[in-house]
C-alpha cells in the first residue's frame, strides 16, 4: 500500500510556564493514499498538533523526527518550501467554522486569497473558479454568496465554503480537524457526506480528526487511536469495530453512550490521561487499564501487528524479541 | 437530500460588512449627528471663511486695535492688540489645529499601526527587541525630544506633523500590538497560514482589518490630544511661529490679556472646546458601535 504521509519518530514539544510539554512523543504513523483515515482520542492525546506540527501551524518549540509527505521530508523544508506546499498540496478544514473565516473579509474575497496563492489565474478566471467550486459544495447562488460576510451564513453554509477552500487548488491530503464538532447534528451529515463526495470525486486522501466513533464507523477506511501523544492501535475499519485489540480503544467504545442503555449503565475511563510534562515510563495507558501487569510500568511496549491488517501497542499480545 | 442546494439566506440586504453595520449603529445616535454637524459647519468655515473673506487673516485694522466684539464694526469676536480681527485669526488657527490633529495623528496611526502588527504577529525575539525600542522612546522626555528635533531640524510647521506623530504612535503600537497577540491566536490567521499566504499579506490582509475598531477609536481621542499638545507647544514657543497663528498660540496670547480684552482669550478656547468635546463625542460613539454588537 502506498503512502501519502509517512511520518517517523515525530517528537512536539511546547515550552509553558510548567516546563516542558510533550505533546507527541516517538510518533510513527502511516497515512494510506486515497483514502480516510480516522483520527481519534481524548482531547489533549496530540491529534491536532501531530498535523499540526509537520506543517508548520504549531506554536511548538520544537519539532523532531521525519515526515515523508509526496516524496519530500517535510520538517526539512524551509518556511517558504513549506508556505508554498501549504493550500496547494495539502489543506486544512478546521472545527469552527465562524471563527475559521475572516470576519472583516467577504466570502469571495477570501475563495480567491486561496485560488491566487497558488495558481496564476486572471481575476476573472479565479472569480469564475469561486463560481464553480461553490456550485460543486451546493450552494445556490454563487455569485451572491461571494459578497457575503461570515456573519450573515449559517454554520452549516461557513463549513462549506471552508471546505470549498480547502479543495479548490486540488490538494493531494486533506486535514479535517474535527470539522462537524462545531456543527448541529442535521447540518453534521450533510458535511460528512460532502466529505465523502469529495474524496470519491477527487480521491483525495483525507485525514479525518474526531472525537466521534460513529463518523469513523461511517466514513473512514482506516482508524488510528491516539493516546498521550502515541498511536496505541491502527486499523482498518472493517474490522476495527468487532475486534478492538487495545484496552484504550475497548474503553473508548464502552464509554459511547448508546440509545438503548441506561444511565447506570455508562462506562467512563477511570482517572485522566496522563500529564506529560515528564518523561513517562512503560505504557502511558496502565494506570488505567483493567488488563495492567507488571511489565506494563516498566516497559514501553511498541507497535505490532496483532491480527491482520490490525497493529497495537500493548503487552497484552505477545511483543517481538526486542 | 442529496441533490438539493442549499440557498443563501435573502435577507433584506444583499452584503452588510461589520464596518456597515457599526456605522449604521454609529449615525443613529443624536447625540453623534449632532457632533457630526458641528464639526462639519466648523471646519466648512474654517476651510472656506477664511479663503472667501475680503480681509487677510494678518491684516491690520488701524482704525480698530483692541477693541472687543461688535457687528457695526464687523468684528464679530473683536480684535487684538494689533488690530488683526480675532474672528478670521480664530477661522485660521482652528484650520492648522485640525490639520495638525488629523495629520499627526495619521502619521501616528500609520506608524502605530505597522509596527504594533508586525510586534505582535512575529512574536518572540522579534517582539522583544521592537518593543523594547518603543519603552526606550516612551522613556524620553517629549519636551527634550522636540527641542532636539527643533535644533537639529529647525523650525517649521511639518516638524510639527513629526514631532507629535513620533510620539503619539508608542501608545498605537503598545494597544495594536496587544491585538495582533490575541487575533493571531484565532483560526481565521492558522486557516490563511495553512493556506500558504505569505506573512506580510496575513498581517495586511487578516491582522490590521481586525484590530483597527480600537485604533479608530482611539485616533478620535488622539486628535484632541495633539490639538492640545500642539497649543503646549506654541504656547511655550516652540509651535507655530507668528504670523500663522493656532488655537493655542491664540490662546497664549489671550491669557495674557485676560484682565483688559478677556475676548481674545474667551473666543479661541471656546473654539478648541467645542472641537475636543465633539471629537471625544465621536469617539465614545464609535466605541459604542463598534464593540457593542447588540446596540440597536
Amino acid at each position: 500500500m502506498e503512502s501519502i504521509l509517512n511520518i517517523q519518530d515525530l517528537n512536539v514539544h511546547f515550552r509553558t510556564t510548567n516546563g516542558q510539554i510533550q505533546a507527541v512523543r516517538r510518533l510513527n504513523l502511516f497515512i494510506p493514499k486515497n483514502k480516510i483515515t480516522g483520527v481519534v482520542g481524548e482531547s489533549g492525546s496530540g491529534k491536532t498538533q501531530t498535523f499540526l506540527s509537520l506543517f508548520g501551524l504549531s506554536q511548538a518549540s520544537q519539532v523532531s523526527g521525519k515526515a515523508e509527505f509526496n516524496g519530500v521530508d517535510l520538517l526539512s523544508l524551509s518556511k517558504s518550501e513549506l508556505n508554498k506546499i501549504r493550500g496547494r498540496d495539502i489543506s486544512f478544514v478546521f472545527q469552527d467554522p465562524m471563527s475559521a473565516l475572516n470576519p472583516y473579509m467577504n466570502v469571495g474575497a477570501q475563495i480567491l486569497e486561496t485560488i491566487l496563492a497558488h495558481q496564476s489565474l486572471s481575476k476573472p478566471q479565479a472569480v469564475h473558479l469561486a463560481e464553480e467550486l461553490l456550485l460543486s459544495v451546493k450552494m445556490n447562488d454563487p455569485r451572491a454568496v461571494m459578497k457575503k460576510y461570515p456573519h450573515q451564513l449559517s454554520g452549516g453554509q461557513q463549513q462549506r465554503i471552508i471546505v470549498a477552500m480547502a479543495i479548490v487548488n486540488e490538494p493531494k491530503l486533506i486535514i479535517a480537524d474535527e470539522p462537524t464538532t462545531a456543527l448541529d447534528v442535521s447540518i453534521q451529515a450533510e458535511i460528512l457526506e460532502l466529505i465523502q463526495d469529495i474524496h470519491k470525486s477527487h480521491s483525495t486522501s483525507i485525514v479525518l480528526i474526531t472525537h466521534d466513533l460513529g463518523v469513523v464507523a461511517q466514513l473512514c477506511d482506516y482508524v488510528t487511536v491516539m493516546y498521550a501523544g502515541q498511536i496505541v492501535e491502527q486499523s482498518i475499519t472493517s474490522q476495527f469495530f468487532s475486534n478492538l485489540k487495545h484496552p484504550y480503544s475497548q474503553a473508548l467504545m464502552a464509554s459511547v453512550p448508546k440509545f438503548d442503555m441506561n444511565q447506570d449503565d455508562l462506562f467512563p475511563i477511570p482517572g485522566q490521561p496522563p500529564v506529560l510534562d515528564h518523561e513517562i515510563k512503560g505504557c502511558p495507558f496502565a494506570p488505567r487499564c483493567p488488563h495492567v501487569m507488571a511489565v506494563c510500568t516498566v516497559k514501553e511496549p511498541s507497535m505490532i501487528s496483532v491480527a491482520p491488517n490490525i497493529m497495537a501497542a500493548c503487552h497484552l499480545y505477545p511483543q517481538g524479541a526486542s | 437530500m442529496k441533490d438539493i442546494p442549499l440557498s443563501a439566506p435573502t435577507s433584506a440586504s444583499a452584503s452588510v460588512s461589520l464596518w456597515q453595520l457599526s456605522l449604521r449603529r454609529f449615525i443613529k445616535k443624536p447625540s453623534v449627528m449632532i457632533s457630526i454637524v458641528v464639526l462639519g459647519l466648523l471646519v466648512f468655515i474654517a476651510f472656506f471663511g477664511v479663503t472667501i473673506s475680503a480681509y487677510h487673516f494678518d491684516d491690520v485694522f488701524w482704525d480698530a486695535i483692541t477693541i472687543g466684539p461688535s457687528f457695526e464694526k464687523g468684528h464679530f469676536f473683536g480684535t487684538d492688540n494689533n488690530g488683526r480681527d480675532l474672528f478670521l485669526r480664530v477661522l485660521m488657527g482652528a484650520r492648522i489645529s485640525i490639520l495638525i490633529g488629523i495629520f499627526a495623528s495619521a502619521v501616528s496611526v500609520f506608524i502605530g499601526v505597522s509596527y504594533g502588527a508586525i510586534a505582535g504577529y512575529f512574536g518572540g525575539r522579534v517582539d522583544g527587541i521592537m518593543m523594547r525600542i518603543v519603552d526606550i522612546l516612551y522613556a524620553m522626555p517629549f519636551i527634550f525630544f522636540v527641542i532636539l528635533l527643533m535644533v537639529f531640524m529647525g523650525k517649521s510647521i511639518y516638524l510639527i506633523f513629526f514631532a507629535l506623530g513620533a510620539v503619539e504612535w508608542l501608545t498605537i503600537a503598545r494597544i495594536v500590538r496587544g491585538q495582533a497577540l490575541t487575533i493571531k491566536q484565532k483560526d481565521y490567521i492558522t486557516a490563511a497560514r495553512s493556506i500558504g499566504v505569505p506573512p506580510f499579506t496575513i498581517i495586511r490582509r487578516h491582522i490590521i482589518p481586525n484590530l483597527l475598531g480600537p485604533v479608530i477609536v482611539y485616533m478620535t481621542m488622539t486628535i484632541p490630544q495633539t490639538i492640545i499638545l500642539e497649543s503646549f507647544l506654541s504656547f511655550l514657543g516652540l509651535g507655530v511661529q507668528e504670523p500663522m497663528t493656532s488655537l493655542g498660540v491664540l490662546i497664549s496670547d489671550g491669557s495674557q490679556q485676560l484682565t483688559e480684552a478677556p475676548w481674545l482669550l474667551l473666543f479661541p478656547a471656546g473654539t478648541l472646546c467645542i472641537i475636543v468635546i465633539c471629537l471625544n463625542i465621536l469617539g465614545e460613539g464609535l466605541r459604542d458601535a463598534l464593540f457593542d454588537q447588540h446596540l440597536k
